[in-house]
């Protein structure tokens, strides 16, 4: 090989290396690596599954808010097990016909679309596509009211109608930051995905190819919103917007928190500590080095060790914990707690 | 003619001799009322409606008070109460952490830039410096100081705590009681008369008697091992309300000396350092206590409202601390106090007015943590009264808590040597709870020898307000 075909090599090496990395920047953050769909795929927010007549049967929370849908078009009368045979196949493939479309019974991400009602919309947000005004925007969603406000200086500015997550497969309250944009193709995830930063699961704001559910609680935790809605919002936001999710947090613990822990038992921990004055920072679920700070305060404070875990102590003074379960040394009578016997909310919006 | 002006002449000669007498009694007790090498002040200077004055307050991040009322909300509505009786003072104020305020405050006041008003952590130092603390009772009021008829304003111990050097160096706020949360239903289990205990205290032997009729299965007296709280408390009920010093070798010998019996005994239960939160209030919810022994006064006060009922009509009951026999009961308090300083770039008479009314106002105002049942007790008479009132309090304390006899407030280089002591106490009784240092051991390091008592003020402090 000469050397002049050595250095031509070369060339088109380092200009193909530069072309990756100029799309790699180009890029909307997580719509170019499949990594980030990946991570989706795995979280609790999935994308659809087929749905084939097959035997055994297939079942899940899929084929139950299919039924569910099935039964509401009249076009199902039978139980909602979360089996997909008999009278479902039969009910799918009679909307394939009226369709005009093969009436094969297979339900794919295009074929939930079919069961949008052409004669309107639930809870369809008819609202003017303006941008905000210029200042701080935050996302504030109410799980009681399925609600999802855009804040602009802490005012509202817009607000939307959204499905929420199901009883079983809560939408998961606390204080997030959008850390992923994504544009989507129009399946479960509707056309645009904002994901958050929830440590336990990739849970996120997105689009839907199941219209009718928006407004009720029928996500597997996720925040859903009509395409035209997310696609206002997606253009308003940035990654690091912060998104309140304002729900019910457990009223009660059990176990001891420290550095590391994380899950919805460290939101409601952080909150209490907060409303109890001591500062820990964003209720992220992740007992980080705030936590660990405001749990050392108040130990401080109470004069107990302050060696920055939450055990039965520290959860009985913040309100998370009756004395029946202080482990070996508690029992005895059961002082009421804030909050009892319902659990406790992430505040209301100011 | 010349009688009449002979008169004139009298007369005028009189006149100026009476006006240099009052010009040089005045100047005399001004002289008094000033420190040496210190600024003047006016007292009576009063604000200016033309003028805006701009304050700064630091006071201390406190914690949600056991009732839910946040501090710093609290905070903001008292000053925007504050700032409609006074249009003209503006307050910004700065929540210190209590871990690192009084650095902050010694190093505002090395550069002579202290806040306007310093509201204290209890049981940090009353007087910090003369050229820029502006002493309290020279603001006082003839009300304020009380008259035959009607009491000062502030219960006595509180203007004792606030008080230094024989002058009263700062706005009282509230006072911090180290009290004994115990079970009432355990006590009485254990044949103690509640009512008793907190209406005529008890003594050593009483708790004794008490810990050897209770049921086997149960604590007994718990005792928090961190810190010195517990020891601290047992001194000073041997030493008596008179304030003498807590730390002497008989005082340590004696107290280390009971609680070894009782834990020779076992009636004494020491949870390990890292248990010292799980163990009282689980055992002493849980009724399986008969009292806890140096728990944080903030503590007891959250546990008060945490309890079933509430404080005063839930089981648990705040206690004094038992005394040797035959010594009256005792009550030891620290005093979160209000200080007015002025800065080294001096902004006037009226600036330093407007920051007196500041600290006043905030005197009277009752602080969050300072709840009915719990050891945090107003200090202003009339929230004093109230609070009593509401029960919770042992009533053989209150006598202590309206008479004068308790220590003055401490200068820093005061708070300094305590804290080292602390410090070194603190490791001393972790290796005594330990079993690693015994009783006399304990005494050998920790007791004092009594200092000298103090020199008589001189005559004409007598004289001062």
């Amino acid at each position: 090989m000469g050397e002049g075909r050595w250095k031509r090599a070369l060339r088109v090496a380092a200009v193909a290396l530069l072309l990756l990395a100029a799309l790699q920047v180009s890029a909307p953050r997580g719509q170019g690596p499949h990594r980030t769909a990946e991570a989706r795929a795995a979280g609790p927010c999935g994308p659809d599954r087929t749905l084939r007549p097959a035997v055994p049967p297939q079942r899940g929370p899929d084929v139950v808010e299919l039924q569910e849908r099935l039964r509401e078009l009249g076009l199902y009368a039978g139980p909602v097990d979360g089996v997909y045979a008999g009278g479902t196949v039969a009910a799918v493939r009679e909307l394939q016909r009226r369709r005009r479309l093969p009436p094969t019974g297979e339900v794919d991400d295009r074929a939930w679309l079919l069961l949008d009602d052409p004669g309107g919309r639930p809870g369809r947000s008819e609202q003017a596509a303006s941008a905000p005004p210029p200042g701080r925007v935050a996302i504030d969603i109410e799980l009681a009211t399925q609600t999802l406000t855009v804040l602009v200086d802490g005012r509202p500015f817009r607000t939307f109608t959204v499905a929420i997550g199901k009883p079983w497969s809560p939408s998961p309250p606390g204080e997030w930051k959008i850390v992923e944009k994504a544009y989507e193709s129009g399946g479960a995830f509707g056309t645009r995905w904002l994901g958050l930063d929830v440590p336990w699961g990739s849970y996120g704001i997105h689009g839907t190819n199941r219209p009718w559910s928006i407004g009720r609680q029928a996500s597997a935790g996720c925040i859903r919103m009509h395409n035209h809605d997310i696609e206002q919002l997606f253009d308003w936001v940035e990654v690091g917007t912060p998104v309140t999710i304002r729900g019910e947090l457990p009223s009660e613990l059990w176990g001891t928190y420290r550095l590391g822990s994380a899950g919805l038992v460290v939101v409601a921990l952080q909150v209490r500590l907060r409303e109890a004055g001591f500062s820990a920072g964003r209720a992220d679920g992740r007992f980080g080095e705030r936590t660990q700070a405001a749990v050392r305060g108040l130990q401080s404070f109470y004069g107990l060790p302050a060696d920055g875990v939450a055990g039965n102590a520290e959860l009985y003074l913040l309100g998370l914990k009756r004395p029946a379960e202080q482990g070996r040394t508690g029992g005895g009578t059961r002082p009421p707690l804030p909050g009892d016997p319902g659990g406790m909310r992430l505040g209301r919006r100011p | 003619m010349v009688a009449g002006r002979r008169w004139r002449l009298w007369l005028a000669v009189s006149l100026a001799a009476a006006a240099l007498g009052a010009a040089a009694t005045g100047y005399w007790w001004l002289y008094l009322r000033t420190e040496p090498g210190m600024v003047r002040y006016d007292p009576d200077a009063r604000l200016d409606p033309a003028r805006t004055y701009s304050l700064q307050l630091w006071d201390y991040r406190w914690p949600t008070a056991p009732d839910g009322t946040p501090y710093e909300s609290w905070l903001r509505s008292t000053l925007a109460e504050f700032g409609r009786r006074h249009p003209n003072v503006r307050v910004e104020y700065r929540l210190l952490d209590p871990a690192g305020g009084a650095a902050e405050l010694e190093e505002a006041l090395r550069q002579g830039r202290p806040p306007d008003v310093y509201a204290t952590w209890p049981g940090q130092p009353v007087f910090y410096d003369r050229r820029l603390q502006v002493p309290a009772d020279l603001y006082f009021t003839r009300e304020e100081r009380g008259r035959r008829e009607a009491p000062p304003a502030y219960v006595a111990a509180a203007l004792r705590a606030a008080g230094h050097g024989g002058r009263l160096s700062a706005w009282p706020r509230f006072l911090v009681a180290h009290l004994w949360p115990g079970h009432r239903e355990a006590l009485a289990r254990a044949g103690l008369d509640v009512r008793a205990v907190t209406g005529q205290g008890w003594d050593w032997n009483s708790l004794s008697a008490a810990l050897s009729a209770r049921p086997e299965r149960e604590a007994g007296l718990i005792v928090n091992p961190l810190g010195t709280a517990a020891f601290e408390d047992l001194l000073h009920a041997r030493a008596g309300p008179s304030g003498s010093p807590l730390w002497t070798r008989q005082g340590v010998a004696e107290v280390a000396a009971w609680l070894a019996q009782l834990r020779h005994s076992e009636l004494l239960t020491v949870p390990a350092p890292e248990e010292a939160g799980d163990v009282p209030i689980g055992h002493l919810l849980g009724g399986r206590a008969l009292a806890v022994a140096g728990a944080s006064p903030w503590l007891v006060a959250k546990l008060a409202y945490l309890q079933p009922g509430g404080p005063g009509d839930g089981p648990l009951v705040l206690l004094p601390v038992p005394t040797p026999p035959g010594n009256p009961p005792a009550l030891r308090l620290e005093a979160s106090v209000l200080i007015v300083f002025r800065q080294r770039d001096y902004q006037g008479h009226n600036h330093t007015r407007a920051a007196v009314e500041l600290a006043r106002y905030l005197s009277t105002a009752r602080h969050p943590w300072a709840l009915p049942g719990t050891p945090i007790l107003p200090a202003y008479r009339p929230a004093w009264e109230e609070w009593r009132m509401a029960g919770g309090f042992p009533p053989a304390l209150v006598p202590l808590v309206e008479s004068s006899s308790g220590p003055e407030g401490g200068d820093a280089g005061a708070a300094t040597a305590r804290a080292r002591h602390l410090a070194d106490a603190s490791e001393a009784l972790a290796a005594f709870w330990s079993g690693r240092l015994d009783h006399r051991a304990l005494a050998e390091r920790l007791g004092r020898e009594a200092p000298p008592a103090p020199p008589a003020p001189p005559w004409w402090r007598r004289l001062l307000p």
